[in-house]
């Protein structure tokens, strides 16, 4: 990098600094909103997955899929009552899935903030001493992109 | 999360939870089917109301609804899961919403 590009870093990296350090401080202070509105989000989409479960509006069956489908197999039940059995499974998989969606919003917000408090020390270094020796994406990013992959593949963009 | 925000998000939450067992327990009753859904939006309108604002959880007023909150819907708890007595789960919900509807108004 030459000795201009550098100066020009210095001098964004000074104007940035305060910005950032703002970000941080705002998403820390409403991450638990964040995290509060996605559960009751899944909590509502939840109760509706039991009562369509209950109401059998909704195809058991998908409960085997995971058994049968290393195989090329599909499920096929002779009547509602048999799928009757498969219920309870239903039930504890709507009740599982949304723990485990919970507990990783959680985790992807945790890690968005470590992800922007780590990105404000970097430029903080950049602007007060002129060096930022860390350039790399900050590796707790992962977890949020892949808590956007899997989200994205459940919420409604519209 | 503050505890203020936990309470009524627990609260709503729970009724949430339980709005169609409580809905199919009225039998039809049209007025207690209105006066439980009256109650959910208010618990949901509480609950949004405590997001859209910035709160501080340590004043001493809050702190006293909180815990009011946490008895009532301990109560409530207990009234659900009674669901075939509907007139006193539909009190129980109502006083609960109400003094979720303080805390909102304290936000």
């Amino acid at each position: 990098m030459s000795l201009i590009q550098q100066r020009e870093e210095r001098k964004v990296a000074a104007a940035l600094d305060t910005t950032i350090k703002a970000l941080g401080d705002l998403f820390s202070a409403e991450a638990d909103v964040y995290d509060s509105l996605n559960q009751t989000y899944l909590t509502k989409a939840a109760s509706l997955a039991r009562y369509c479960t209950e109401k059998h509006l909704v195809d058991n069956t998908a409960v085997l899929v995971p058994a049968l489908r290393p195989f090329g197999l599909t499920a096929r039940l002779p009547s509602t009552t048999e799928t009757e059995q498969l219920k309870t499974a239903t039930e504890a998989q709507v009740d599982e899935r949304t723990k485990s969606l919970v507990a990783a919003h959680q985790k992807a917000s945790s890690a968005m903030l470590q992800a922007i408090t780590e990105m404000s020390a970097r430029i903080h270094q950049l602007a007060t001493e002129g060096k930022m020796p860390s350039r790399g994406t900050p590796v707790t990013l992962t977890t949020v992109e892949k808590w956007i992959s899997s989200a994205s593949t459940y919420l409604s963009s519209s | 999360m503050t505890v203020a925000l936990q309470s009524l998000q627990d609260q709503y939450d729970l009724l949430t939870n339980n709005l169609a067992s409580l809905l199919e327990a009225c039998q039809g009753d049209r007025d207690k089917m209105n006066l439980i859904n009256s109650q959910y939006a208010a618990s949901q309108a509480n609950y949004t109301k405590c997001i859209n604002d910035t709160f501080n959880g340590n004043d001493p007023s809050v702190q006293a609804l909180v815990g009011q909150m946490k008895q009532e819907q301990a109560q409530l708890t207990v009234q659900v899961a009674r669901i075939g007595e509907i007139a006193g789960v539909i009190t129980a919900i109502t006083t609960a919403v109400q003094t979720g509807a303080a805390l909102a108004a304290k936000m």
